[in-house]
This record gives structure tokens, sequence and C-alpha cells, in this order.
């Protein structure tokens, strides 16, 4: 018995190394940081005595800003410490009043805030400090008499910062303890482009010229998406400009970065929360894509899909859930990098596929391929989580259909090109499933399977259900089109599996049934730092310490 | 202690079942986790610096970039350098810098020596980016030995690309003329204060 409990747990404890890609991480150098943001508390202790209180300092080029607050996670200051790098301690103002305006004065009486900027990124101020390091990490500075130790790093993006830092002179000892940070995108969603004006969506390609008027009716807009005579919608590519001016509408419509595009109110958190219903609908949802000619082309020229599919659905979630629950700075470095990654995929159709010609060029920044793609992620979400938690009200449905734009724009898909209520989003996604816009093609029945076989005996099982439930979502044409039997055994398999889901939706406790990262954004809006067991799922499941905090 | 309804009770021990065989799995791939992107650690910057100074590389110096320097910067690489300072070591006409500059999406970390202002040593130090990693290969590096930059910011030797890597052979090109204009800035103020 005991050595069959080993046997299992060892297997176990084997398969998890097995599974995961190694850690690669190396830090980039934070010196290159010029908006930056970190948030914890802090504790001062000298001779008048032991004060707490929660911090945030900001930096934005050369100006900095240290609130002190009573509260984690406050949007407003209480008081604050502002100054200039270059104009030095004299720039430095106090503003506020009470117990945290009397703190702020101790601070900037005790500690030399313009060189705090360099320390609090385990940075030295001067040529002439003296640095310890170990395992490539500071954990020891030693400059203008005073001493810094640090501990507890923290991946966030691409850096390291210090997640704790002491530091002491003569009768003072500042302790900060980092929470959370930004490192960038705080006070425009495009740095590099200075100026953009509010001239009205206007692609690059001229064909589309004659597609941008500006009022159009909903069968109109339908039609732009979805020909009535079968041809290939006309292509609108999006390029820098019109990807940032959608940033812009985007930035400006949400009033607390800390909350993101979304919040605990939204229904985007309340249907993308339980794992059940986005992990039965994946496969519908991929399927769905795939069935588009560009999708699988971009994917066999382009993608890792068919070598490393968990590689890449890692990276697509990564994004995806970023931009559902992340700060507004987390959401906006999300979309740049998607719109990087897209610039990147071009090419051209190499065989005749439904209403596309062969030799016809596709581009991953196109405004109706990128909407084919956005529909079937919500879609699905909505068809699986009636069916697993629930009906939805018609209410619910078009509120959730209305957030789901602004998640559009976050691509460059300007609004007035998307379905206009959830019953036009319906309508079109119905006119996609028959038109022939989507065909699928031999390489997406081939991708299909690649997707379908399992790479590990731990697969098996759950690429089984994932292909039974996912032959009994998909719209017939399209379940046809990939060769998949649904008869009555599968029909049967479905029904005890979507009911087992349900079940298991509704039986296990939050922190199981949950997202790791709605969790986490929970912890963001409460200015905390997540617990250790959500910590482990998002470190070993999406390769980061953290996401959204 | 006492729960107040036997649902709660049973969910308690449901988490503790699940949790455990799957919390041991993730302890033992904790050690073991995906970055973003594939990270590669070609050289240290200890390593890169006793490569250029042999064993006794000087203190780390401080460049603070004024608004010439920045702007001299920006033009050369064609984008704003976001830092307010740039680390580098100097010991006689000999000068070593580290940067961090973006290929496509991701920082590549690049160690740049310069002797007497010509290239001596150009070393990627750590590469992220998914493609275009073959700019750490000798025969890319080799191309940029003794190269000066001309009065026109351009280098003054023809450098190859490398197909499928365009944008990571633009970032070291960019940061390897950016390295000669700050030495030349650091060499000129240093001798002439």
């Amino acid at each position: 018995m005991k050595l069959t409990l080993i046997l299992m747990l060892s297997a176990l404890w084997m398969q998890g190394c097995s599974t995961l890609p190694s850690n690669t991480f190396v830090a980039s150098d934070p010196e290159a940081l010029n908006e930056w943001q970190i948030e914890g508390s802090i504790t001062l202790e000298n001779n008048q005595g032991d004060h707490e209180a929660y911090f945030r300092y900001t930096q934005i080029n050369s100006d900095y800003e240290l609130a002190v607050n009573s509260k984690p996670a406050a949007s407003i200051s209480e008081a604050s410490i502002k100054g200039n790098l270059q104009q030095g301690p004299n720039s430095e103002t106090v503003s506020g009043s009470g117990k945290e305006a009397e703190l702020a004065a101790l601070i900037k009486s005790a500690l030399p805030l313009n060189q705090l900027s360099y320390w609090l990124r385990a940075l030295p101020a001067t040529e002439a400090a003296d640095i310890t390091q170990k395992d490539s990490t500071v954990s020891q500075l030693k400059e203008s008499g005073w001493n810094i130790s640090y501990d507890d790093f923290l991946q966030i993006d691409k850096y390291l910062l210090p997640g704790q830092l002491t530091l002491t002179k003569d009768n003072t000892e500042v302790e900060f303890n980092v929470v959370r940070a930004e490192t960038g995108f705080l006070t425009s969603p495009c740095p590099d482009m200075e100026t953009l004006d509010t001239a009205p969506f206007s692609a690059l390609d001229t064909q589309s010229e004659q597609t941008s008027t500006p009022k159009l009716t909903k069968a109109q807009a339908l039609d732009l998406l979805v020909p009535r005579d079968g041809s290939a919608p006309l292509p609108r590519w999006i390029n820098k400009t019109d990807f940032c001016r959608q940033l812009v509408k985007v930035h400006g419509s949400i009033p607390d970065p800390r909350i993101g595009l979304y919040g605990p109110n939204s229904m985007m958190w309340k249907l993308s929360a339980p794992l059940a219903p986005g992990g039965m609908g994946a496969g519908r949802a991929l399927l769905l894509q795939t069935a588009h000619p560009w999708i699988t082309a971009s994917i066999d020229e382009h993608s890792i899909v068919r070598y490393d599919p968990m590689e890449r659905a890692r990276r697509t979630f990564v994004n995806v859930f970023t931009m559902v629950y992340g700060s507004m700075p987390q959401v906006l470095n999300s979309a740049h990098r998607v719109h990087k990654t897209h610039v990147e995929i071009e090419g051209k159709i190499p065989y005749q596929a439904g209403a596309f010609k062969k030799g016809s060029e596709y581009h991953a920044n196109e405004v109706s391929a990128m909407i084919w793609v956005h529909s079937t992620l919500w879609e699905t979400l909505v068809t699986m989580y009636e069916e697993i938690e629930g009906p939805l009200s018609p209410a619910e449905k078009e509120t959730f259909y209305q957030e789901t734009k602004l998640f559009a724009m976050l691509f460059g898909i300007p609004e007035d090109a998307l379905p206009s209520d959830w019953n036009q989003f319906l309508e079109y996604n119905h006119a996609m499933w028959f038109s022939p816009q989507l065909r699928v093609t031999d390489n997406a029945k081939i991708l299909k399977e690649d997707l379908f076989t399992a790479r590990s005996v731990f697969l098996i099982f759950p690429l089984w259900i994932q292909e039974i439930v996912t032959a009994a979502h998909l719209p017939a044409p399209i379940r046809e089109g990939y060769d998949m039997d649904y008869g009555l055994w599968e029909q049967f398999n479905n029904a005890w599996l979507m009911s087992g889901a349900s079940f298991a939706n509704w039986i296990l406790p939050d922190s199981l049934g949950l997202s790791a990262l709605y969790h986490e954004a929970h912890a963001r809006l409460k200015g905390e730092r997540v617990g250790a067991y959500q910590r482990m799922l998002i470190k070993n499941l999406l390769g980061t310490e953290r996401l959204v905090n | 202690m006492g729960y107040k309804h036997p649902l709660a009770w049973f969910k308690r021990s449901l988490t503790l079942l699940l949790i455990l065989p799957q919390a041991l799995w993730l302890f033992s791939a904790s050690s073991s986790h995906a970055a973003d992107e594939p990270h590669i650690l070609y050289m240290s910057q200890q390593d890169f610096l006793t490569q250029v100074f042999n064993h006794s590389h000087p203190d780390r110096k401080l460049l603070i970039l004024n608004e010439a320097l920045k702007r001299k910067a920006e033009k050369i690489l064609a984008h704003r350098y976001p830092g307010a300072r740039i680390r580098y070591w100097k010991n006689n006409n000999k000068t070593a810098w580290i940067f961090d500059e973006i290929g496509k999406d991701m920082p590549i970390t690049m160690g740049i020596a310069i002797e007497a202002g010509k290239i001596q040593a150009v070393e990627i130090l750590v590469y992220r980016e998914e493609r275009g990693g073959e700019v750490h290969q000798s025969f890319f590096k080799q191309q940029f030995i003794n190269s000066v930059l001309n009065s026109d910011n351009t280098l003054s030797k023809e450098i190859d690309g490398i197909t499928g890597a365009t944008l990571s052979v633009n970032a070291v090109t960019r940061i390897t003329k950016l390295a000669l204009a700050l030495h030349a800035h650091v060499s000129n103020t240093r001798s002439n204060p």
C-alpha cells in the first residue's frame, strides 16, 4: 500500500517536472523604466516612534511622487511628497493633511527621496555605491550613509523588482513591503505616438475607403462583414495609428485604471471567472477560428501551435486574461504586445478556400478576420456558461456584449465595425457559420487532429472530453467539415460530461472553481498579494509569477 | 470546529482532496516554470566585463543623459531612450557598455566593448525573443569588429543581415552605433572636462 502510494506520488512529481517547460526568465534592466509605479506598506522607526502606512511611489520621467495613505489601494492620496530627480531635494513639496501628512513630512526629512527612486529598483543612485550581489540580484547597497538590504524579489512583467527593502541609518529604519507594481503605460496608451488626431477610423488600404462611410444601417454593417453574395469581405487593415486611436478611446472611457476594463461588477468577470464554461468551450472556439482559411494559413506559416499547442495556448491566454482582468497599464501592455505580433503575420492563401481565392493576401491585423476570432470567444463563452451555470437574461447578454466591444477595440477594431447589439451579434455568427468565409480545409483538419492528440498520458482523458464536447457544440456545417462524429454514443457522453461539469462547478469551492486570475485581480483591487496556492497556479500554468497584480 | 452546513464540510474535504495532488504536481514544476518567452542567457555581465578588461575591470560609471545626449540617442535609435542614465565601465581608452534594446517585442541584452573609438567586441548576453537568435553567432558579431561611427551616424563597415532575424540585426546595429557615440562623448568629456 505504502509502496503504491510512494510510486503514485513519485509519478505525479515527475509528471509535473516533465510537462511544463523549464524556467528561462532573465530579468531586464530596470534602469530603462521611465514610467513606473509600486505600492505596498511602509514602516518608519526612529527616535520619534514607530509609524505605519500604505505607500504608492510613482515616477514619470524625472518627476516622482510618494503617496502616503491610511488604507491600501486608495485611488486618491491622503498625503504625498512630490519632487523632481534633476532638481533635487529642493524641489520636494509635501501636500495633504492629518496623520498621513505628518508621516509624509517625517519621511521627507528622513529619506533622500531622489535616491529612493533608484533604491526601490535595487539600483545604485550614484557611482559611489557599494553593491553586494547574491544569485545575480542585489542583496545589499551601501550609499550616502544608508544601508539598504533587499529580500523577496518580485517578477513584474520583464523586470525583477524588490519585494522587501529595509533602509537603515543611525537610529532610523524604514521598511518597504511591495505588493504590486506597474512598469509602463501610466500616462498614455501609445507613448511612442506623440499626436493622434481624432478623425474617424480610416484604414490604410484604398479599398477600405469605400467602406468608411460615417453612418451605416445595421443591415449594411452586417453586409460588410458577411456579404450576401458569398464573396470575401473587403479587407480593412489596421495600422499603428488606427490601433492607437482605438486605444485612446478605450483609455478615455475607463474611470479607474486600477480596476481595468471591466471590474468585479461586470458581466465579463462574472462569465469569465468559472473555469468550466471557458475550459469546456476552448475546443469549440478554436475550431470555429481555424475554420476561417486565414487563421489556418497564418497558423501554418507563423505559429508554433502544431509543435507546441500548450505553449501557444499559454501565450494566448496570458494576453486574453490580462485584457479581461488586468489594470489599465497591464491591459495596454498586452494590447501592444498582441498588435506587434499580429503585424508580423501576413502572407498569401496557398489554395482556393471558400470565399478566399488562391494567392489572395491575409493579414492578422484585419478588421473582419479579427471580429471573427473575437466573436468565437464570446459567443462560445455565453453558450457554455448558460449550459453549465444557467440561463442569462437578455439584458445580461446585452450588457456582456457591449462590454466585449472594449476588448475588440484593444485590437484596433473600431466600434462601428462591430455588430451593434447582442441580437445582431448572434445574427452575424449564424451568417458566418453558413457563409463561404468558413471552409474547413485539409490543413484545418490536420490541425484539429494535432490539437486533440494527447502528448502525455495525463492529457488523454482531458482531450477526449474536449473532443466530445466540441463536437456536440459546433454548428452542424462546421462539425461536418471537420468530419467529427456526433452519433448517439457522442450525445450520451456529452450529456454526462456537461452534467458532470455543472455538478463540479456547483460543488467546487471558489478557490478551485474560479480562475486564479479572477482571484489575483480581486487581490489587486484590495491592494494585496493573492494567496500562495493561486500564485503557484499562475506561475506554473501561465509561466509568470504574477499576471494582473 | 463546527460547520454550519454539511455541504461546507464536504466542500472543505473536497478542496483538500483536490488541492493536494494538484499542489504536488505544481510544486514539482514550480522550479521549472516557463517564462513568457524563451530567455537564453549566453553570458553573464561579470563574464563579459572579465573578457573585456581581463580580470581587473573598473568600477561602474553612470552617464547621465542630458537633453543633448537624449536627442542624439533618439536620433541613432529612431526611438526614445527610456532611461535617465546609462551604466558603463571605463579603463584608459577602453569602455564597455551594457544595453537592453527591443528587437521585436522583448529586450535583447547586449554588451559592447570599444577601444580607441573602434568596436572591440559585441556580445549578446541575453536573448529573449522567440525568433532571430542567430545574432548571437560569431559570424554575425565579427562583422562589427573595428567599426567606427561615421559623421552621419552610420557604421564604417557594411553589416550583412540574417534572413528571419531582421529586427534583431537592426537592434544590435542601432546599439553598436549608440555605444560608439557615447564612447566618443565620455572620452571627450573626461579628457577635456
